[in-house]
Protein backbone atom coordinates (compact mmCIF):
# COMPACT_ATOMS: atom_id res chain seq x y z
CA UNK A 1 0.00 0.00 0.00
CA UNK A 2 2.54 2.55 1.12
CA UNK A 3 5.03 1.46 -1.46
CA UNK A 4 2.53 1.86 -4.18
CA UNK A 5 1.72 5.33 -3.01
CA UNK A 6 5.30 6.30 -2.90
CA UNK A 7 5.90 4.94 -6.31
CA UNK A 8 3.07 6.91 -7.73
CA UNK A 9 4.23 10.00 -6.02
CA UNK A 10 7.75 9.58 -7.29
CA UNK A 11 6.52 9.02 -10.77
CA UNK A 12 4.57 12.23 -10.65
CA UNK A 13 7.55 14.03 -9.23
CA UNK A 14 9.78 12.79 -11.97
CA UNK A 15 7.41 13.89 -14.62
CA UNK A 16 7.09 17.31 -13.07
CA UNK A 17 10.82 17.73 -12.66
CA UNK A 18 11.48 16.58 -16.17
CA UNK A 19 9.02 18.99 -17.67
CA UNK A 20 10.46 21.79 -15.61
CA UNK A 21 14.06 21.15 -16.37
CA UNK A 22 13.32 20.92 -20.04
CA UNK A 23 11.42 24.14 -19.93
CA UNK A 24 14.19 25.77 -17.95
CA UNK A 25 16.83 24.51 -20.31
CA UNK A 26 14.91 25.80 -23.24
CA UNK A 27 14.41 29.15 -21.67
CA UNK A 28 18.06 29.31 -20.64
CA UNK A 29 19.17 28.66 -24.17
CA UNK A 30 16.91 31.16 -25.72
CA UNK A 31 18.49 34.36 -24.41
CA UNK A 32 21.66 34.51 -26.50
CA UNK A 33 22.73 38.05 -25.46
CA UNK A 34 24.38 36.59 -22.34
CA UNK A 35 28.21 36.86 -22.31
CA UNK A 36 28.76 33.16 -23.04
CA UNK A 37 25.96 32.18 -25.32
CA UNK A 38 27.36 28.74 -26.02
CA UNK A 39 27.49 27.52 -22.42
CA UNK A 40 24.50 28.79 -20.51
CA UNK A 41 23.74 25.32 -19.23
CA UNK A 42 27.26 24.87 -17.90
CA UNK A 43 27.25 28.19 -16.11
CA UNK A 44 23.93 27.33 -14.60
CA UNK A 45 25.04 23.90 -13.51
CA UNK A 46 28.47 24.67 -12.18
CA UNK A 47 27.72 23.56 -8.62
CA UNK A 48 26.78 20.09 -9.77
CA UNK A 49 28.99 17.83 -11.82
CA UNK A 50 26.62 16.70 -14.59
CA UNK A 51 25.35 19.43 -16.88
CA UNK A 52 21.67 19.08 -17.68
CA UNK A 53 22.35 18.62 -21.32
CA UNK A 54 24.13 15.36 -20.56
CA UNK A 55 21.71 14.09 -18.02
CA UNK A 56 18.79 14.79 -20.25
CA UNK A 57 19.30 12.03 -22.87
CA UNK A 58 19.18 9.04 -20.54
CA UNK A 59 16.03 10.33 -18.96
CA UNK A 60 13.42 8.84 -21.27
CA UNK A 61 14.86 5.36 -20.90
CA UNK A 62 15.74 5.43 -17.25
CA UNK A 63 12.64 6.37 -15.32
CA UNK A 64 10.91 3.05 -15.80
CA UNK A 65 13.37 0.87 -13.84
CA UNK A 66 13.15 2.81 -10.58
CA UNK A 67 9.42 2.61 -10.72
CA UNK A 68 9.59 -1.17 -11.01
CA UNK A 69 12.47 -1.72 -8.67
CA UNK A 70 11.62 -2.62 -5.09
CA UNK A 71 13.71 0.27 -3.79
CA UNK A 72 11.91 3.54 -4.34
CA UNK A 73 14.96 5.42 -3.12
CA UNK A 74 16.48 5.18 -6.52
CA UNK A 75 13.86 7.49 -7.88
CA UNK A 76 14.97 10.70 -6.24
CA UNK A 77 18.46 9.90 -7.38
CA UNK A 78 17.16 10.26 -10.88
CA UNK A 79 14.71 12.98 -10.32
CA UNK A 80 16.84 15.27 -8.27
CA UNK A 81 19.81 15.83 -10.55
CA UNK A 82 17.46 16.67 -13.33
CA UNK A 83 15.81 19.26 -11.23
CA UNK A 84 19.23 20.42 -10.20
CA UNK A 85 19.81 21.68 -13.68
CA UNK A 86 17.46 24.58 -12.93
CA UNK A 87 18.40 25.66 -9.46
CA UNK A 88 15.69 28.27 -9.07
CA UNK A 89 12.60 26.25 -9.79
CA UNK A 90 12.87 22.98 -7.88
CA UNK A 91 11.84 24.74 -4.70
CA UNK A 92 8.24 24.68 -5.80
CA UNK A 93 8.11 21.05 -6.70
CA UNK A 94 10.09 19.96 -3.68
CA UNK A 95 7.12 19.26 -1.45
CA UNK A 96 6.22 16.48 -3.82
CA UNK A 97 9.67 14.96 -3.91
CA UNK A 98 10.63 15.62 -0.36
CA UNK A 99 9.28 12.56 1.45
CA UNK A 100 11.49 10.20 -0.47
CA UNK A 101 14.47 12.51 -0.58
CA UNK A 102 14.40 13.14 3.10
CA UNK A 103 14.90 9.53 3.97
CA UNK A 104 17.87 9.28 1.67
CA UNK A 105 19.35 12.47 2.95
CA UNK A 106 18.92 11.36 6.51
CA UNK A 107 20.51 8.05 5.84
CA UNK A 108 23.34 9.77 4.09
CA UNK A 109 23.85 12.23 6.91
CA UNK A 110 24.06 9.37 9.38
CA UNK A 111 21.78 7.69 11.87
CA UNK A 112 22.78 10.11 14.62
CA UNK A 113 19.66 12.16 13.92
CA UNK A 114 17.35 9.31 14.69
CA UNK A 115 16.98 8.75 18.38
CA UNK A 116 15.66 5.24 18.25
CA UNK A 117 18.00 4.06 15.57
CA UNK A 118 15.01 2.35 14.06
CA UNK A 119 14.17 3.23 10.53
CA UNK A 120 10.79 1.75 9.81
CA UNK A 121 10.57 3.03 6.30
CA UNK A 122 14.05 4.05 5.42
CA UNK A 123 15.44 0.70 6.40
CA UNK A 124 13.51 -1.17 3.78
CA UNK A 125 15.21 0.09 0.67
CA UNK A 126 18.75 0.13 2.02
CA UNK A 127 19.94 -1.53 -1.14
CA UNK A 128 19.46 1.64 -3.04
CA UNK A 129 21.11 3.98 -0.60
CA UNK A 130 24.77 3.96 -1.46
CA UNK A 131 24.22 4.37 -5.12
CA UNK A 132 21.58 6.95 -4.68
CA UNK A 133 23.39 8.97 -2.08
CA UNK A 134 26.75 9.20 -3.81
CA UNK A 135 25.79 10.88 -7.03
CA UNK A 136 23.73 13.25 -4.99
CA UNK A 137 26.61 14.27 -2.77
CA UNK A 138 26.39 17.80 -4.01
CA UNK A 139 22.66 17.74 -3.61
CA UNK A 140 22.79 16.83 0.02
CA UNK A 141 24.28 20.12 1.02
CA UNK A 142 21.40 21.75 -0.69
CA UNK A 143 18.80 19.46 0.79
CA UNK A 144 20.05 19.32 4.30
CA UNK A 145 18.43 22.55 5.55
CA UNK A 146 14.88 21.59 4.68
CA UNK A 147 15.33 18.02 5.85
CA UNK A 148 16.90 18.84 9.16
CA UNK A 149 14.30 21.34 10.19
CA UNK A 150 11.43 18.92 10.57
CA UNK A 151 13.60 16.53 12.55
CA UNK A 152 14.43 19.36 14.87
CA UNK A 153 10.85 20.30 15.49
CA UNK A 154 9.62 16.78 15.96
CA UNK A 155 11.99 15.13 18.38
CA UNK A 156 9.53 15.58 21.25
CA UNK A 157 7.17 13.12 19.70
CA UNK A 158 9.94 11.08 18.18
CA UNK A 159 11.57 10.53 21.52
CA UNK A 160 8.56 8.73 22.85
CA UNK A 161 7.82 6.87 19.67
CA UNK A 162 10.59 6.31 17.25
CA UNK A 163 8.15 6.15 14.39
CA UNK A 164 7.19 9.79 13.93
CA UNK A 165 10.79 10.75 13.19
CA UNK A 166 10.03 9.89 9.62
CA UNK A 167 6.61 11.38 9.90
CA UNK A 168 7.21 13.34 6.76
CA UNK A 169 7.33 10.12 4.81
CA UNK A 170 4.11 8.87 3.37
CA UNK A 171 3.81 6.07 5.92
CA UNK A 172 3.89 8.25 9.02
CA UNK A 173 2.03 6.40 11.74
CA UNK A 174 -1.45 7.71 12.36
CA UNK A 175 -1.51 7.37 16.12
CA UNK A 176 1.76 9.24 16.46
CA UNK A 177 0.19 12.15 14.64
CA UNK A 178 -2.90 11.98 16.83
CA UNK A 179 -0.92 12.19 20.03
CA UNK A 180 0.93 15.14 18.67
CA UNK A 181 -2.28 16.92 17.87
CA UNK A 182 -3.76 16.52 21.33
CA UNK A 183 -0.58 17.77 22.88
CA UNK A 184 -0.68 20.81 20.72
CA UNK A 185 -4.31 21.46 21.53
CA UNK A 186 -3.69 21.32 25.19
CA UNK A 187 -0.84 23.75 24.87
CA UNK A 188 -2.96 26.17 22.89
CA UNK A 189 -5.71 26.03 25.47
CA UNK A 190 -3.47 27.33 28.18
CA UNK A 191 -1.69 29.77 25.99
CA UNK A 192 -2.47 33.27 27.28
CA UNK A 193 -3.90 35.64 24.75
CA UNK A 194 -2.27 38.92 24.02
CA UNK A 195 -3.75 42.10 25.44
CA UNK A 196 -5.50 42.98 22.21
CA UNK A 197 -6.97 39.57 21.50
CA UNK A 198 -7.81 39.08 25.14
CA UNK A 199 -9.65 42.38 25.27
CA UNK A 200 -11.53 41.62 22.09
CA UNK A 201 -12.52 38.22 23.35
CA UNK A 202 -13.62 39.56 26.72
CA UNK A 203 -15.61 42.28 24.99
CA UNK A 204 -17.27 39.75 22.73
CA UNK A 205 -18.15 37.53 25.67
CA UNK A 206 -19.60 40.48 27.51
CA UNK A 207 -21.72 41.35 24.49
CA UNK A 208 -22.99 37.79 24.24
CA UNK A 209 -23.74 37.79 27.95
CA UNK A 210 -25.59 41.07 27.70
CA UNK A 211 -27.63 39.70 24.82
CA UNK A 212 -28.53 36.60 26.78
CA UNK A 213 -29.54 38.72 29.77
CA UNK A 214 -31.74 40.86 27.56
CA UNK A 215 -33.41 37.77 26.17
CA UNK A 216 -33.87 36.50 29.69
CA UNK A 217 -35.41 39.81 30.67
CA UNK A 218 -37.92 39.61 27.85
CA UNK A 219 -38.77 36.05 28.81
CA UNK A 220 -39.17 37.13 32.39
CA UNK A 221 -41.29 40.13 31.50
CA UNK A 222 -43.61 38.46 29.06
CA UNK A 223 -43.87 35.03 30.53
CA UNK A 224 -42.67 34.75 34.06
CA UNK A 225 -44.44 37.83 35.44
CA UNK A 226 -47.75 36.32 34.36
CA UNK A 227 -47.02 33.10 36.16
CA UNK A 228 -45.82 34.84 39.30
CA UNK A 229 -48.69 37.33 39.34
CA UNK A 230 -51.31 34.65 38.79
CA UNK A 231 -49.88 32.67 41.65
CA UNK A 232 -49.86 35.70 43.91
CA UNK A 233 -53.37 36.49 42.83
CA UNK A 234 -54.55 33.02 43.72
CA UNK A 235 -52.96 33.19 47.14
CA UNK A 236 -54.44 36.60 47.84
CA UNK A 237 -57.91 35.53 46.73
CA UNK A 238 -57.81 32.50 49.00
CA UNK A 239 -56.69 34.74 51.81
CA UNK A 240 -59.55 37.17 51.24
CA UNK A 241 -62.14 34.41 51.07
CA UNK A 242 -60.85 32.99 54.32
CA UNK A 243 -61.03 36.38 55.98
CA UNK A 244 -64.56 36.99 54.79
CA UNK A 245 -65.73 33.68 56.09
CA UNK A 246 -64.68 34.68 59.56
CA UNK A 247 -66.33 38.08 59.33
CA UNK A 248 -69.43 38.74 61.39
CA UNK A 249 -72.64 39.09 59.49
CA UNK A 250 -72.98 42.41 57.73
CA UNK A 251 -75.02 45.16 59.17
CA UNK A 252 -76.95 45.87 56.06
CA UNK A 253 -78.48 49.25 55.40
CA UNK A 254 -82.15 49.65 55.85
CA UNK A 255 -82.88 50.21 52.21
CA UNK A 256 -82.02 47.03 50.35
CA UNK A 257 -81.63 48.97 47.10
CA UNK A 258 -78.88 51.06 48.58
CA UNK A 259 -75.68 49.09 48.46
CA UNK A 260 -73.52 48.81 51.48
CA UNK A 261 -70.34 50.90 51.24
CA UNK A 262 -67.31 49.72 53.12
CA UNK A 263 -64.57 51.86 54.54
CA UNK A 264 -61.36 51.92 52.51
CA UNK A 265 -58.78 49.45 53.63
CA UNK A 266 -55.09 50.13 54.10
CA UNK A 267 -53.09 50.75 51.01
CA UNK A 268 -51.43 47.75 49.38
CA UNK A 269 -53.90 45.31 50.83
CA UNK A 270 -56.59 43.50 48.98
CA UNK A 271 -60.28 44.07 49.62
CA UNK A 272 -62.16 42.52 46.74
CA UNK A 273 -62.33 40.07 43.88
CA UNK A 274 -63.42 41.08 40.41
CA UNK A 275 -65.14 38.70 38.00
CA UNK A 276 -65.67 39.54 34.36
CA UNK A 277 -67.40 36.73 32.48
CA UNK A 278 -66.52 38.41 29.18
CA UNK A 279 -62.84 37.94 29.98
CA UNK A 280 -63.35 34.24 30.43
CA UNK A 281 -65.21 31.69 32.47
CA UNK A 282 -62.35 31.35 34.87
CA UNK A 283 -61.40 34.99 35.03
CA UNK A 284 -61.03 36.63 38.41
CA UNK A 285 -58.61 39.15 39.81
CA UNK A 286 -58.18 40.54 43.24
CA UNK A 287 -58.75 44.22 43.84
CA UNK A 288 -56.34 46.02 46.11
CA UNK A 289 -55.98 49.48 47.44
CA UNK A 290 -53.54 51.76 45.66
CA UNK A 291 -52.16 51.99 42.16
CA UNK A 292 -48.46 51.69 42.78
CA UNK A 293 -46.72 49.19 40.55
CA UNK A 294 -45.18 47.41 43.48
CA UNK A 295 -46.81 45.62 45.02
CA UNK A 296 -50.37 46.32 43.93
CA UNK A 297 -50.45 46.29 40.17
CA UNK A 298 -47.58 43.87 39.74
CA UNK A 299 -48.76 41.31 42.24
CA UNK A 300 -52.28 41.99 43.47
CA UNK A 301 -54.37 42.16 40.33
CA UNK A 302 -56.05 45.52 39.85
CA UNK A 303 -55.71 48.54 42.11
CA UNK A 304 -58.19 51.12 43.25
CA UNK A 305 -57.33 54.77 42.86
CA UNK A 306 -57.34 55.93 46.50
CA UNK A 307 -58.95 59.22 45.51
CA UNK A 308 -61.91 57.46 43.93
CA UNK A 309 -65.05 56.00 45.46
CA UNK A 310 -65.43 52.60 47.05
CA UNK A 311 -67.53 49.92 45.37
CA UNK A 312 -71.18 50.80 45.59
CA UNK A 313 -70.49 54.37 46.62
CA UNK A 314 -71.97 57.29 44.75
CA UNK A 315 -69.18 58.59 42.56
CA UNK A 316 -66.55 56.83 40.54
CA UNK A 317 -65.03 53.59 41.65
CA UNK A 318 -61.89 53.61 39.51
CA UNK A 319 -59.40 50.84 39.14
CA UNK A 320 -56.24 50.37 37.12
CA UNK A 321 -54.59 47.25 35.86
CA UNK A 322 -51.92 45.96 33.56
CA UNK A 323 -53.04 45.14 30.09
CA UNK A 324 -49.94 43.08 29.35
CA UNK A 325 -47.58 41.21 31.67
CA UNK A 326 -47.99 40.71 35.40
CA UNK A 327 -51.01 38.51 34.95
CA UNK A 328 -52.52 41.02 32.49
CA UNK A 329 -55.77 41.53 34.40
CA UNK A 330 -57.19 43.94 31.84
CA UNK A 331 -55.71 42.31 28.78
CA UNK A 332 -59.09 41.93 27.08
CA UNK A 333 -60.58 45.21 28.15
CA UNK A 334 -61.24 46.00 24.50
CA UNK A 335 -63.50 42.94 24.30
CA UNK A 336 -66.10 44.45 26.60
CA UNK A 337 -69.47 45.05 24.96
CA UNK A 338 -72.22 47.26 26.31
CA UNK A 339 -74.23 45.20 28.77
CA UNK A 340 -71.35 43.04 29.90
CA UNK A 341 -71.29 42.62 33.64
CA UNK A 342 -68.38 43.27 35.93
CA UNK A 343 -68.93 41.82 39.37
CA UNK A 344 -66.87 42.99 42.31
CA UNK A 345 -67.09 40.82 45.39
CA UNK A 346 -66.17 42.23 48.77
CA UNK A 347 -66.73 41.06 52.28
CA UNK A 348 -70.11 42.80 52.16
CA UNK A 349 -71.54 41.48 48.96
CA UNK A 350 -71.50 41.50 45.20
CA UNK A 351 -71.55 44.75 43.26
CA UNK A 352 -72.62 44.24 39.68
CA UNK A 353 -71.56 46.95 37.27
CA UNK A 354 -72.68 46.95 33.66
CA UNK A 355 -70.33 48.12 30.96
CA UNK A 356 -71.54 51.15 29.07
CA UNK A 357 -68.85 52.61 26.87
CA UNK A 358 -65.16 53.15 26.46
CA UNK A 359 -62.85 55.87 25.31
CA UNK A 360 -59.19 56.24 24.57
CA UNK A 361 -57.43 59.18 26.17
CA UNK A 362 -53.98 60.50 26.77
CA UNK A 363 -52.16 59.44 29.92
CA UNK A 364 -52.73 62.74 31.66
CA UNK A 365 -56.53 62.71 31.28
CA UNK A 366 -57.27 62.39 34.97
CA UNK A 367 -60.78 63.72 34.43
CA UNK A 368 -61.86 60.19 33.58
CA UNK A 369 -61.61 59.47 37.29
CA UNK A 370 -64.05 62.21 38.21
CA UNK A 371 -67.42 61.39 39.74
CA UNK A 372 -68.91 62.34 36.44
CA UNK A 373 -66.20 61.15 34.12
CA UNK A 374 -64.60 63.83 31.95
CA UNK A 375 -66.61 66.50 33.81
CA UNK A 376 -64.71 67.03 37.06
CA UNK A 377 -66.70 70.09 38.05
CA UNK A 378 -69.90 68.05 38.56
CA UNK A 379 -70.62 66.09 41.67
CA UNK A 380 -72.75 63.38 40.17
CA UNK A 381 -75.26 61.00 41.69
CA UNK A 382 -74.50 57.78 39.84
CA UNK A 383 -72.42 54.88 40.97
CA UNK A 384 -69.81 54.62 38.24
CA UNK A 385 -66.97 52.23 37.79
CA UNK A 386 -63.98 53.12 35.64
CA UNK A 387 -61.29 50.73 34.47
CA UNK A 388 -58.06 52.13 33.09
CA UNK A 389 -55.36 50.31 31.18
CA UNK A 390 -52.63 51.25 28.78
CA UNK A 391 -53.89 51.36 25.28
CA UNK A 392 -51.71 50.14 22.57
CA UNK A 393 -50.55 46.96 24.16
CA UNK A 394 -46.91 47.14 25.23
CA UNK A 395 -47.07 50.90 25.16
CA UNK A 396 -47.90 53.69 27.55
CA UNK A 397 -48.84 56.19 24.90
CA UNK A 398 -52.58 56.21 25.57
CA UNK A 399 -55.09 54.90 28.06
CA UNK A 400 -58.03 52.68 27.39
CA UNK A 401 -60.91 53.70 29.63
CA UNK A 402 -63.94 51.52 30.22
CA UNK A 403 -67.00 52.91 32.01
CA UNK A 404 -69.58 50.85 33.81
CA UNK A 405 -72.53 51.66 35.99
CA UNK A 406 -73.80 49.88 39.08
CA UNK A 407 -76.90 47.94 38.13
CA UNK A 408 -77.23 45.40 40.90
CA UNK A 409 -76.13 44.69 44.40
CA UNK A 410 -76.35 41.48 46.39
CA UNK A 411 -75.54 41.16 50.07
CA UNK A 412 -72.98 38.51 50.84
CA UNK A 413 -75.52 36.37 52.63
CA UNK A 414 -77.70 36.14 49.52
CA UNK A 415 -75.04 34.49 47.42
CA UNK A 416 -73.55 35.39 44.11
CA UNK A 417 -75.59 36.93 41.30
CA UNK A 418 -76.59 34.68 38.47
CA UNK A 419 -74.06 36.17 36.10
CA UNK A 420 -71.15 34.62 37.96
CA UNK A 421 -72.72 31.97 40.15
CA UNK A 422 -72.05 29.19 37.69
CA UNK A 423 -68.70 30.28 36.42
CA UNK A 424 -65.66 28.19 37.13
CA UNK A 425 -63.93 31.26 38.51
CA UNK A 426 -66.50 31.69 41.23
CA UNK A 427 -66.53 27.99 41.96
CA UNK A 428 -62.82 28.06 42.35
CA UNK A 429 -62.42 31.20 44.40
CA UNK A 430 -65.49 32.57 46.04
CA UNK A 431 -67.84 29.65 45.96
CA UNK A 432 -67.36 28.72 49.57
CA UNK A 433 -67.48 32.25 50.85
CA UNK B 1 -13.77 35.48 30.67
CA UNK B 2 -15.54 32.16 30.42
CA UNK B 3 -12.30 30.38 29.60
CA UNK B 4 -10.84 31.81 32.78
CA UNK B 5 -13.88 30.70 34.75
CA UNK B 6 -13.58 27.21 33.33
CA UNK B 7 -9.91 27.11 34.24
CA UNK B 8 -10.50 28.36 37.77
CA UNK B 9 -13.19 25.79 38.55
CA UNK B 10 -11.78 22.71 40.24
CA UNK B 11 -12.20 19.09 39.42
CA UNK B 12 -12.72 17.12 36.24
CA UNK B 13 -14.89 18.38 33.47
CA UNK B 14 -18.10 16.86 34.80
CA UNK B 15 -17.67 18.62 38.12
CA UNK B 16 -16.90 21.85 36.32
CA UNK B 17 -19.97 21.35 34.20
CA UNK B 18 -22.21 20.83 37.23
CA UNK B 19 -20.74 23.85 38.98
CA UNK B 20 -21.38 25.86 35.85
CA UNK B 21 -25.01 24.74 35.80
CA UNK B 22 -25.42 25.74 39.42
CA UNK B 23 -23.81 29.11 38.71
CA UNK B 24 -26.09 29.70 35.75
CA UNK B 25 -29.14 28.77 37.78
CA UNK B 26 -28.09 31.06 40.60
CA UNK B 27 -27.50 33.91 38.17
CA UNK B 28 -30.87 33.44 36.54
CA UNK B 29 -32.58 33.29 39.91
CA UNK B 30 -30.93 36.46 41.17
CA UNK B 31 -31.74 38.27 37.94
CA UNK B 32 -35.38 37.24 37.91
CA UNK B 33 -36.06 37.69 41.59
CA UNK B 34 -34.17 40.86 42.38
CA UNK B 35 -32.74 42.60 39.33
CA UNK B 36 -35.51 42.48 36.76
CA UNK B 37 -38.30 43.72 39.06
CA UNK B 38 -36.21 46.81 39.77
CA UNK B 39 -35.42 47.38 36.12
CA UNK B 40 -38.99 46.74 35.01
CA UNK B 41 -40.25 49.82 36.81
CA UNK B 42 -38.25 51.93 34.41
CA UNK B 43 -39.51 50.20 31.31
CA UNK B 44 -41.75 52.43 29.23
CA UNK B 45 -44.36 49.78 28.60
CA UNK B 46 -44.92 49.10 32.29
CA UNK B 47 -44.51 52.58 33.46
CA UNK B 48 -48.01 53.88 33.34
CA UNK B 49 -50.95 51.62 33.15
CA UNK B 50 -52.11 54.10 35.70
CA UNK B 51 -52.59 57.70 34.94
CA UNK B 52 -52.61 59.96 37.86
CA UNK B 53 -51.56 63.23 36.35
CA UNK B 54 -48.96 61.26 34.49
Amino acid sequence: MTRRERRERERAAEAAARARSEGAAGSARQPPPSPTPTSPAQSASTPSAPPPAQSAPPRPTQPSPPAQSPSPEAAPGWGAPQAWGAPQQPQRSRPVIRPAERTTARVGSGPSHQPGGRQPIGSQPTGGHPTAAQPASGRQTFLSPPTDQPTRTQPAAGATQALPVTAASAAASAHGGGAKRTNRKRQVEYEPLGPVRGTIRAFGELCITAGLILILFVVWQLWWTDIAANKDNEVLADQLITEWRDNPANELPDDPDTPYVAEPVDENSGFGIMYVPRFGEDYYRTVAEGVSLEPVLNRMGVGRYPSSAMPGEVGNFAIAGHRVTYGKPLNQIHQLRPGDEIVVQTSDGFYTYTFRNFEIVLPDATEVLAAVPTLPEYKGKDRIMTLTACNPMFSARERYIAYAELTDWTPAGDGAPDSIADTSAYDKVGGDA
Amino acid sequence: MYALLWRVLPGPWIVKFLICLVLIAATVYVLMEYVFPVIADYMPFNDATVEEGG
